[in-house]
């Protein structure tokens, strides 16, 4: 391991960072981030729910976070009260019965080197790119996630119960492995406005699919996102990529992106096996001064392949949304078979929505259909709601509802719910 | 109920230039009737109905309108929704991703908050909305699609209808509801309508043809030319436009 | 990024030696300024966004010089007005410019330039950034000949204009020609260029073409691009649009080695409209078409529509990058992009980027892009019916490209364009 991480290291060192996203912000210096720091000690948080942000607290309240659970996301350091030690061994126990390892990336580490060895780096290399290679080398925890052959996974997997989840990681590294005919669907992130006074996070995930198997990959990521002129905010640059090795496999990727200052991430799959199907769903929010240069990957190899992009860009205040796809067919891919649809909504005069799709197909069976359109809410619709009694605020916040419905439906039912409300929450005063 | 007074309005055309389109409008409305107004396309049927309702492209440049004494031209949309205002849309718009049900409910329940009503529970919602689509004769698979969504012409007046007994307005506009509809769907739409009727509750209905008025009986029929009302009487008037044609009466008016 | 292997001397050379244009001394200072200007540029790489599937560095290594004159008696087939180029060289004797209207200037830059000096002097004199148009900066450097075509307010110009560019029996030259469509307010043309070539030769088109269409003015403008199929040919065309004009342009293309098109439309004023068909068909092995679209939505108003289609055959490769940028503070804006493309081998390739940047929130914009091959259930039908499969494969391709081909509402230039591209109507 410190083999790779050095090799890493020295390979980031000949690299410059990349400028060619859709994004403005001033750059980052390397040299002053701590990238390594003790478990964040509770002695030095807020001693009480009274010690912290009251915005913080009213967004918590919005969003139905039950209190101890906002104590617990503010860093306070609560201790016996609430309950989570329990909830996580009743969990631990079921999995255990089933073969599935779901534990903090270190602890993999210890024990189950071999798989580390196998996989780690293998879908995404640390020479993949300025980001990944800074990870690679300086990363401190994350996921680790295996699947037996055969295994449905009992439960939703959920970062939320990763013991000492509460430790945001900057540079967090997750691997995935399901292995034949296997099945799991792991939760990334939290409704909650996570704080950090790192500005950079640098993730890297990896995603193995064999034979048969399906990985569900689902995020709803609310960092928080700097103050209405835009300071403080995280920039999210994240690297995400699924490899459908296996025949017939398959990957998802959900997301509901409405947080960080800066989002910068395509979680992308390669279409490996023959019948392998990747799939992309995305609703991305940029309010205020938010940018976001996000979309997806789909590089089609294998035969009879199949990709689904659905993109639901927001643009509200000064926010400048982007959306950047690649449908890649290449000579081997034969029959692929590819459907995007990216769609923005302008909610004010002074945000952009941008999309820059990329098509390149080599292969003559190929069948690829984009379609993409940029509008402001129909003042038909509008006024349809309105003489019907819903106030303008609501009429906008079920259209946009509305707007999103297609991604809202492939997240687990309780993720859904709480995006739907962290939406209304993130538009709150955007309409004027 | 109702008291429009010398109303005078105009829109601006895609080349920024106003164009008057109603120039004088006297109309009074009293509970429990129905009114009819008819004339030929661009008369400004359509714009005085979307007025009354609270559409915002539309300038007031004079007169003014009384709805129970308060004055509707200052009002939001919503207020006069919550007001008991209802406008059937001649074309009604889809929006896809919202669950019919869903919007039926935050309709209702808005309404009810300005009116300081509690909201209706979700169980009392659901049997009321079943009876009320049965009523329309709609299929019950409308209540899960989303508004409007790939809905046929016929479908979608129907839903127009069926919003409108859920929301039982006080003043009901019906702007050219029977364009397009074949005899089923026109009758199911009149027996919504005519439902509705009762001493407290008026009923304005837009139309260009004769044949819905077989079926919700007017007591007063105007006729609208040019953004003028020109001529008003009772039912027989649209008899008679029907076997002389708007050339009669334009000629009347010139 | 200087990738240029042609030194100095030579390209200082050939602007000397320059045949096509009497001398004058500001046209002469404007060329060499563009000419440093391009040197220091140098030929653009593959690492520029702009030309990131389209490898012109070959360009750097070729061998280019002038053409000379030909002796051409044959009469050239063209419509209406006719303007011929041979090789570059006007031919007044192949051409017929007998139909024009009075007070509607056209003719050829050499000429212009000691007869409409003048008028033509502020065209010329507006020149190109090297960095983003290359090729329109070395054009304005070594400018051949090409028309300049001028139609006073209020005149409707009804017989279509045919300016035909015909390259023929010589090897390794170049052409740069240079063309003006200048519009009064509330006139109208329709108007082809077209660039054909009878043999095989190779030579280099570096084209470009500007069009000025004052208030209510309306351009029906076709481009045909039949070159030979080792040529080389590069063409920018700049679209400059005043208040509530209408410019719709139809371009095909089914010849030359390496095409690529540069259609830039600038809005100055409100409520104008832009059309932009194109079809392009390419059935050699190795044929790369490039064809780049931006339209600059910076008034309110403003409609822009453009239709791309695209029939790939063989090993060719096809590139389409259209882009609608629509600024702050604009209303009302309407923008649609469609790219379909017909793959009909296994080595075609496309390479389709539909762009949209939008920083205004008064917009409808829609793009859609298809790749995919001939409906098989139709062909299967023609097939049962008894039409041969080669047959029906070209009636079903030509039913794809029909839908450009429609946009052209002249019907004689409609039946020209359709038989150039080798349909049958």
């Amino acid at each position: 391991m410190l083999q790779w991480r050095l090799k890493a290291y020295r390979h980031w060192q000949t690299l410059t960072p990349p400028r060619w996203a859709h994004l403005n912000y001033p750059d980052i210096d390397y040299q002053s981030i701590i990238y390594y720091s003790a478990p964040k000690s509770k002695k030095d948080g807020p001693k009480d729910l009274s010690e912290v942000d009251p915005k913080l607290l009213e967004t918590y309240k919005k969003l139905g976070i039950p209190l101890h659970e906002q104590g617990r996301l503010a860093g306070v350091a609560v201790d016996a009260v609430f309950d989570s030690v329990s909830v996580a061994t009743t969990f631990k126990e079921k999995l255990s019965e089933a073969g599935v390892i779901f534990c903090p990336f270190s602890e993999a580490v210890q024990k189950h080197p071999e798989l580390i060895e196998k996989y780690l780096g293998t879908v995404v290399p640390y020479r993949d790119n300025f980001f990944a290679a800074l990870n690679s080398a300086v990363f401190s925890d994350g996921s680790f996630v295996y699947i037996p052959k055969g295994v449905r996974c009992p439960m939703e997997l959920s970062t939320y119960f990763r013991i000492n989840a509460a430790n945001t990681g900057q540079f967090e590294r997750t691997l995935i492995i399901a292995e034949e005919n296997s099945h799991v669907s792991y939760l990334e992130g939290c409704t909650a406005p996570m704080r950090d006074e790192n500005q950079l996070h640098a993730a890297v995930v990896e995603l193995i699919a064999l034979d048969h198997a399906e990985i569900k990959y689902s995020t709803v990521q609310n960092w928080y996102p700097g103050d209405e002129e835009g300071r403080g905010g995280i920039f999210n640059f994240v690297t995400k990529r699924g490899a459908c090795r296996g025949q017939r496999s398959k990957i998802s990727w959900t997301q509901i992106e409405t947080g960080s200052a800066i989002t910068w991430k395509y979680p992308s799959v390669i279409l490996q096996g023959d019948n392998s199907v990747g799939e992309f769903y995305s609703v991305a929010l940029t309010n205020h001064r938010q940018q976001a240069d996000t979309g997806t990957k789909m590089i089609h190899i294998g035969k009879n392949t199949r990709s689904t992009i659905i993109s639901k860009g927001i643009s509200a205040g000064f926010g400048q949304n982007t959306y950047r796809g690649l449908v890649r067919i290449l000579p081997t891919a034969t029959d692929a078979r590819n459907y995007t649809q990216c769609d923005s909504l302008l909610l004010s005069q002074t945000c952009g929505a941008h999309t820059f799709p990329y098509i390149e197909a080599k292969n003559s069976s190929a069948h690829i259909e984009h379609e993409a359109s940029t509008s402001k809410i129909g003042e038909d619709q509008l006024f349809y709601c309105r003489q019907r009694g819903i106030s303008a605020e609501d009429a906008v916040s079920m259209i946009v509802n509305g707007f999103c419905k297609k991604v809202f439906n492939e997240l687990p039912m309780e993720f859904a719910v709480e995006a739907q409300k962290l939406l209304e929450v993130s538009l709150e005063g955007s309409i004027g | 109920m109702l008291v429009i007074d010398n109303l005078h309005a105009s829109i601006e055309d895609e080349k920024q230039k106003t164009k008057l389109i109603l120039r004088g409008i006297n109309l009074h409305v009293k509970p429990g009737e129905v009114h009819a107004i008819m004339g030929p396309n661009g008369s400004g049927k359509s714009t005085l109905a979307n007025i009354l309702a609270g559409r915002p492209e539309y300038q007031i440049n004079l007169g003014s309108v009384q709805f129970d004494r308060q004055d509707l031209l200052s009002m939001e949309p919503e207020e006069r929704a919550a007001a008991g205002v209802f406008l059937a849309f001649q074309y009604p718009v889809e929006i896809p991703g919202v669950n019919n049900t869903y919007f039926l409910k935050a309709a209702v329940n808005s309404i009810r908050k300005q009116r300081n009503l509690p909201p209706l529970d979700a169980i009392d919602f659901l049997a009321l909305v079943k009876a009320k689509i049965k009523e329309v004769g709609m299929d019950e698979k409308f209540l899960n699609r989303a508004v409007n969504e790939g809905f046929s012409g016929g479908e979608k007046k129907r839903n127009e209808i069926l919003q409108m007994l859920m929301l039982e307005p006080r003043l009901a506009i019906l702007d050219e509801t029977d364009s397009g509809l074949d005899i089923d769907a026109l009758q199911a739409v009149a027996k919504g309508v005519n439902s509705l009727r009762d001493p407290k509750r008026s009923i304005i209905v837009v139309t260009h043809y004769q044949r819905l008025l077989d079926y919700i009986v007017p007591d007063v029929v105007h006729v609208m030319v040019k953004g003028q009302i020109i001529k008003s009487g009772n039912k027989e008037l649209a008899l008679e436009l029907e076997a002389k044609g708007y050339g009669w009466l334009e000629s009347l008016q010139a | 990024m200087s990738d240029d292997v042609i030194s100095d001397s030579h390209l200082k050379a050939l602007l000397t030696d320059n045949p096509y244009l009497p001398q004058k001394k500001w046209l002469r200072e404007l060329q060499n300024i563009h000419l440093t200007d391009f040197m220091q540029r140098g030929f653009p790489t593959r690492r520029e966004e702009h030309w990131k599937y389209t490898d012109m560095s070959q360009l750097a290594n070729e061998n280019f010089g002038w053409a000379h004159k030909l002796e051409m008696t044959e009469p050239v087939r063209g419509q209406g007005i006719v303007m011929v180029f041979v090789n570059g060289f006007f031919y007044p004797a192949l051409s017929d410019l007998s139909a024009l209207p009075p007070h509607v200037i056209l003719c050829p830059i050499s000429q212009a330039l000691e007869q409409h000096e003048e008028l033509l002097k502020p065209f010329l004199q507006n020149g190109f950034d090297s960095n983003q148009y290359p090729f329109a900066c070395l054009n304005t450097a070594l400018m051949t000949d090409g028309f300049l075509l001028s139609v006073p307010d209020n005149v409707e110009v009804n017989t279509p204009i045919h300016c035909l560019f015909l390259n023929t029996q010589q090897q390794d030259f170049m052409i740069h020609p240079r063309n003006i469509i200048d519009m009064g307010a509330n006139s109208y043309i329709t108007i082809i260029e077209e660039y054909a070539a009878i043999g095989v030769e190779k030579y280099l088109t570096n084209a470009v073409t500007t069009f000025h269409a004052a208030q209510n003015a309306h351009i029906s403008y076709h481009k045909i691009q039949a070159e030979s199929k080792h040529a080389i040919h590069i063409a920018n065309m700049f679209l400059m649009q005043d208040y509530n004009s209408v410019i719709k342009n139809v371009h095909l293309a089914i010849g030359s080695h390496l095409a690529r098109e540069d259609v830039t439309v600038s809005l100055q004023a409100e409520g104008t409209e832009s059309y932009l068909y194109g079809l392009y068909h390419l059935s050699e092995n190795g044929q790369h078409v490039d064809n780049h679209l931006l339209v600059s939505h910076a008034y309110s108003r403003s409609k822009s529509v453009m239709l791309y289609k695209g029939i790939l055959d063989k090993k060719s490769r096809a590139v389409f990058n259209g882009k609608a940028y629509v600024h702050k503070d604009v209303q009302h804006i309407n923008a649609a992009q469609a790219n379909h493309n017909i793959l009909l081998s296994d080595t075609a390739e496309i390479n389709s980027k539909p762009e949209l940047e939008i920083y205004s929130d008064d917009v409808k914009c829609t793009h859609g892009a298809t790749v995919g091959q001939l409906d098989k259930d139709a062909l299967f039908y023609l097939r049962s019916r008894g039409i041969e499969s080669e047959e029906a494969l070209k009636l079903l391709t030509q039913a794809f490209a029909t839908e450009v081909l429609n946009k052209i509402e002249n019907p004689s230039l409609r039946n020209y364009i359709s038989q150039r591209a080798g349909y049958h109507e």
